[in-house]
C-alpha cells in the first residue's frame, strides 16, 4: 500500500511498517519526504544490543541520534537503587498479573472448546454462548488494562521518578535530543522494555502535545469522556515505527503468537500503549506470528479488539495513519470474521453482535484452542 | 499437568504389503531380491506395518528391542529360495524403536545393527539400529540452523573437595554472551553425553535464536563414576549446591534466585538432579528430569533394577512415604516403551501433591539420548521460556 506523500512539517503522521529484514526504510523516507532530516532513533526493545544501530543510522540517512533510552534506564537503575528495587517490584506484580489473567484467559479458550464441541440441537444457542465467552475474554482484557493502569499509577505516585535526579537528569536529556529531531524512527524487539524504557523517560509527551481538553469536561457540565473517543494527542515529529515500535504507539499493545511451543496460544493484552492512535491495534509479522488459516482464532481476536482494529503490518507493509491517528481506508485489518480486509470495508462490514463462530465439532480445535 | 499426547490417527497401509507382494512373485530368486532392496529404506514402514528384513546363509535370525511388555526378541521367517528373512512387526504411529539384528549360525550367536539401516543412534553403551514408524519426524530445530547464532562451549575444570576428584564440566554461553546481563543457570548431568548424543548444543543454540528459550549458562557436569554418584550421593548434592553453584557464582553473570535455577538430567541424571533439589532446599526451583529412574517399591525391597538401584530405591520409597515439595516447577517426560514409564507415571501425582506445578510429558520412544533430544525443545522452553511473545521485530 503507497505511503502518503505529505509535506512531513505541516501535518506530522505516524507511519507503521513491516519488519525490516529486508530494509524498506530507505524507500519509505524518501517517499515520506524526510530524507536528509534529522532523525531520533529508539531502539530500547534491542535492549543490551541498543547502540548497535549504525546499519539504521545508514538507513535512515545517517544523520541521526540514537536517544539510548536503554543505556540510560541502566543508567538511573544504577544511581537510584531504591527505585530500581521499585521498578523491579513492580514488574513481579505486573507479571503475576499477567499470569493470573492469562489463567482466565485458558479457562475462557476452554469454555469455548467444549461449547463448540456440543453437537447442536439449536445451533443460535450455541452461537450465543460463544458470544458470551468472548464477551468474557473482553471483560477480562479491560479488567487486566485497567489493573496494570492503577499498578503503574500507584507506583508513579508513590516513587514520584518524574522527581527523582537521575530521571528528571535522563528525561532534560531525551527531551534536548527529541527537539533536536525532525523525525523519531522506533524500532522492534522486546516491547515490555521499550515501553517501559519509554514510559519512565516521558517519550508520550516528547512525541505528541496533550489532546485538547473537554472545556465542557472540565467544567463539570458534561460527564467524562471515554478516553477512545478524545481526539489522539497532536503528533508533534513524523514517526516511523515497526514490530514492538508500532505495536507501543497504540492504545493497547496485545500479545500474540499462534506457534508458541509451550505456552497456551491465546493472545493476551500487556497494558495500554503511548496512545498516540486511535482505535487501532499493531498487529506485527502476522504470516509469521498467528495461524492466518484459522479464521476462528482470528475472528476472536479481531473481535476481542473492537472497537479497534488489529492492522496487520506485514513485510512489505506501509500503512501512513491520518492526522487524527486513524487507519486510512485501504490499510489491511482482521475482519470480525477472521478474513483480511480493508479498514474502510472492516467499519461496513461491522456487526458487533454477530460472532465470527461456526458451531458443532470440527477438527480445526477452535479460535484460541489448540 | 499430564499432557494428552496428540498423536493422529495412522493411516492404514492399502492393499497388499511390498514383502507379501516380493513373496507371491515368480520366479523368486538372488536377481528379484536384489531388485526388491534396491533403493528402499529398511524396514519398509507401510502405515502400521514395519518389516525388518536380514539377508544372509545363517540358522536363525531376530529382531531385538526393548520394547516394554512386549516380546523382545522376535524372529524373523526365512523365504524360501532365497537368503532373505523378514519379520513384520506393528508400530503405532510416530514411534521411534531403537534395535539390532541377532543372528544365529549353529551355536555362534551375534548381535548386531542391522546392515541394511544406515539409520543408527548413538549412546554411551554403543550404538543401535534405528527403526522410525510412520509419521516421525526428526524435528528441524536439533538440527544447525545456518542463521542461528551459535553459542560457545568452554572446558571447566573445578576440584571438588565433596567429591575428591577434579571435575570436568563445559560451560555454554549463549551467542552474544554479555558479562553486563544475567542469565540463568542450567545445570545438566552427563554433560557430555547430552551434548553428543541429543545434540544440546545445537538445540541450545537453535531454541535460543527462535527466542524459544530464554538465553541460558548451561553447565555440563560429568560424573566420575555415576552409578556411585548419582543414585542419592551426599557429596554429589554438597558438590553441585555448595561447590560448583558459587563458583560459577563467582565467575559468570548468573540470576542469584532459585526460580532462575534448573537441575537437569535422564535415567540416573534424573535421580541426581532429584536428590540434589532435595538435599538442597530452597536452592534450585526448577528440574528437568527425563525418564528417571525412579525406582521405588510398595512390598519388600525386591525392585528387580540390580545393586545400582537399591540406593534409588531407599531415597524414592522414603520419598513416597513423605514427600515433600522439591522444587516449584518439574518437567518430567518418558518413553512409554521404557521400563521406566511405570514408576514415572505414578511419581507425578506425587510430585504434583508437594503442590510442584509439574508437566509431565510421554513419547513414543524408549530409553535412549534420542528420546532425551526430541524433548529437549517442551522441557527447556517451558522451564526457561524466551521471550517470543514479547518481542516483535
Amino acid at each position: 500500500m503507497p505511503a502518503e506523500a505529505e509535506p512531513p512539517d505541516a501535518d506530522p503522521r505516524i507511519t507503521f511498517l513491516g519488519p525490516q529484514r529486508t530494509p524498506r526504510v530507505p524507500h519509505v523516507v524518501r517517499h515520506l519526504g524526510l530524507r536528509g532530516r534529522r532523525f531520533g532513533m529508539i531502539t530500547a526493545g534491542w535492549r543490551d544490543r541498543e547502540t548497535d544501530d549504525a546499519l539504521l543510522s545508514d538507513l535512515l540517512g545517517g544523520n541521526t541520534v540514537n536517544l539510548g533510552l536503554w543505556g540510560l534506564m541502566q543508567q538511573v537503575w544504577e544511581a537510584d537503587p531504591e527505585l530500581a528495587a521499585a521498578d523491579h517490584r513492580r514488574r513481579t506484580v505486573h507479571t503475576e498479573m499477567q499470569e493470573l489473567y492469562l489463567i482466565g484467559l485458558e479457562q475462557a479458550n476452554e469454555a469455548a472448546r467444549r461449547i463448540r464441541l456440543h453437537e447442536p440441537r439449536d445451533p443460535r444457542v450455541v452461537k450465543e454462548s460463544l458470544m458470551d465467552v468472548v464477551d468474557i475474554m473482553r471483560t477480562l482484557d479491560q479488567r487486566h488494562v485497567s489493573r496494570v493502569d492503577e499498578l503503574n499509577a500507584d507506583f508513579y505516585e508513590r516513587y514520584q521518578p518524574q522527581h527523582r535526579d537521575a530521571v528528571v537528569a535522563g528525561r532534560f536529556r531525551v527531551g534536548r535530543a527529541v527537539a533536536d529531531c525532525e523525525a523519531i524512527a522506533i524500532t522492534g524487539g522486546h516491547v515490555g522494555v521499550l515501553m517501559g524504557a519509554m514510559h519512565v523517560f516521558n517519550l508520550g509527551p516528547a512525541l505528541a502535545s496533550p489532546a485538547v481538553p473537554d472545556p465542557l469536561e472540565d467544567a463539570g457540565l458534561r460527564g467524562a469522556t471515554d478516553p477512545d473517543d478524545l481526539p489522539p494527542p497532536r503528533l508533534l515529529r513524523p514517526v516511523l515505527a515497526w514490530g514492538a515500535g508500532a505495536m507501543a504507539l497504540t492504545e493497547r499493545i496485545v500479545l500474540f503468537y499462534d506457534h508458541a511451543v509451550t505456552s497456551p496460544g491465546v493472545s493476551e493484552v500487556l497494558m495500554g500503549g503511548l496512545g498516540l492512535t486511535r482505535g487501532v491495534v499493531a498487529l506485527p509479522s502476522p504470516r509469521e506470528r498467528l495461524d492466518m488459516r484459522d479464521r476462528r482464532r482470528l475472528g476472536v481476536l479481531a473481535r476481542r479488539a473492537l472497537p479497534r482494529r488489529g492492522v496487520l503490518l506485514d513485510q512489505r507493509t506501509t500503512v501512513t495513519l491520518t492526522a487524527d491517528g486513524r487507519l486510512p481506508d485501504d490499510a489491511r485489518v482482521l475482519g470480525s470474521d477472521g478474513i483480511v480486509t480493508t479498514y474502510r470495508q472492516s467499519l461496513l462490514d461491522e456487526a458487533p453482535t454477530e460472532p465470527p463462530l461456526a458451531v458443532g465439532p470440527t477438527g480445526a480445535g477452535g479460535e484460541e484452542v489448540r | 499437568m499430564t499432557l494428552p499426547t496428540p498423536y493422529p490417527i495412522q493411516r492404514q497401509h492399502k492393499g497388499k504389503l511390498a514383502i507379501n507382494v516380493l513373496r507371491s512373485s515368480e520366479p523368486l530368486g538372488t536377481a528379484e531380491v536384489e531388485e526388491f532392496l534396491a533403493g528402499r529404506d529398511i524396514p519398509i514402514v507401510e502405515g502400521p506395518k514395519c518389516t525388518f528384513l536380514y539377508r544372509g546363509e545363517v540358522d536363525a535370525v531376530a529382531v531385538r528391542h526393548r520394547i516394554v511388555n512386549q516380546p523382545q526378541h522376535v524372529p524373523m521367517r526365512r523365504i524360501e529360495g532365497t537368503d532373505l528373512w523378514f519379520v513384520v512387526i506393528e508400530l503405532p504411529a510416530h514411534s521411534r524403536v531403537e534395535y539390532q539384528i541377532e543372528v544365529r549360525v549353529g551355536a555362534v550367536v551375534e548381535t548386531f545393527n542391522d546392515p541394511l539401516n544406515p539409520h543408527v543412534a548413538h549412546s554411551p553403551v554403543g550404538s543401535s539400529s534405528v527403526l522410525q514408524a510412520s509419521g516421525y519426524e526428526t524435528p528441524a530445530w536439533v538440527l544447525p540452523q545456518p542463521d542461528a547464532r551459535p553459542g560457545e562451549l568452554v572446558d571447566w575444570v573445578l576440584p571438588s573437595t565433596a567429591l575428591r576428584r577434579t571435575t570436568h564440566n563445559r560451560i555454554y554461553l549463549p551467542a552474544r554472551f554479555r558479562r553486563s546481563s544475567h542469565y540463568p543457570l542450567l545445570v545438566v548431568h552427563d554433560g557430555d553425553d547430552y551434548i553428543t548424543y541429543s545434540a544440546m548444543k545445537t538445540v541450545l543454540d537453535n531454541l535460543i535464536h527462535n527466542l524459544d528459550m530464554a538465553e541460558t549458562i548451561v553447565v555440563f557436569t560429568n560424573s566420575g563414576d555415576r552409578l556411585k554418584e548419582y543414585p542419592n550421593y551426599a557429596p554429589h548434592a554438597r558438590y553441585i549446591t555448595r561447590e560448583l553453584l558459587p563458583a560459577i557464582e563467582a565467575e559468570l553473570p548468573v540470576v542469584r534466585r532459585s526460580d532462575s535455577r534448573c537441575l537437569m538430567g535422564a535415567s540416573f541424571g534424573a535421580v541426581a538432579s532429584l536428590s540434589t533439589a532435595y538435599r538442597s532446599r530452597g536452592t534450585w526451583d526448577n528440574l528437568l528430569l527425563q525418564s528417571g529412574s525412579f525406582v521405588f517399591t510398595d512390598i519388600g525391597s525386591d525392585h528387580g533394577g540390580g545393586p545400582a538401584f537399591d540406593p534409588v530405591m531407599k531415597f524414592m520409597n522414603r520419598y513416597r512415604a513423605k514427600p515433600r515439595r522439591v522444587a516449584d516447577r518439574m518437567y518430567i517426560s518418558c518413553g512409554i516403551y521404557e521400563p521406566l514409564i511405570v514408576p514415572n507415571r505414578s511419581m507425578v501425582p506425587v510430585f504434583e501433591s508437594t503442590g510442584a506445578k509439574v508437566r509431565y510429558v510421554e513419547a513414543r520412544d524408549g530409553h535412549s539420548w534420542e528420546n532425551w533430544r526430541d524433548r529437549l525443545r517442551d522441557g527447556l522452553s517451558w522451564i526457561f521460556p524466551g521471550p517470543q511473545k514479547l518481542v516483535y521485530e
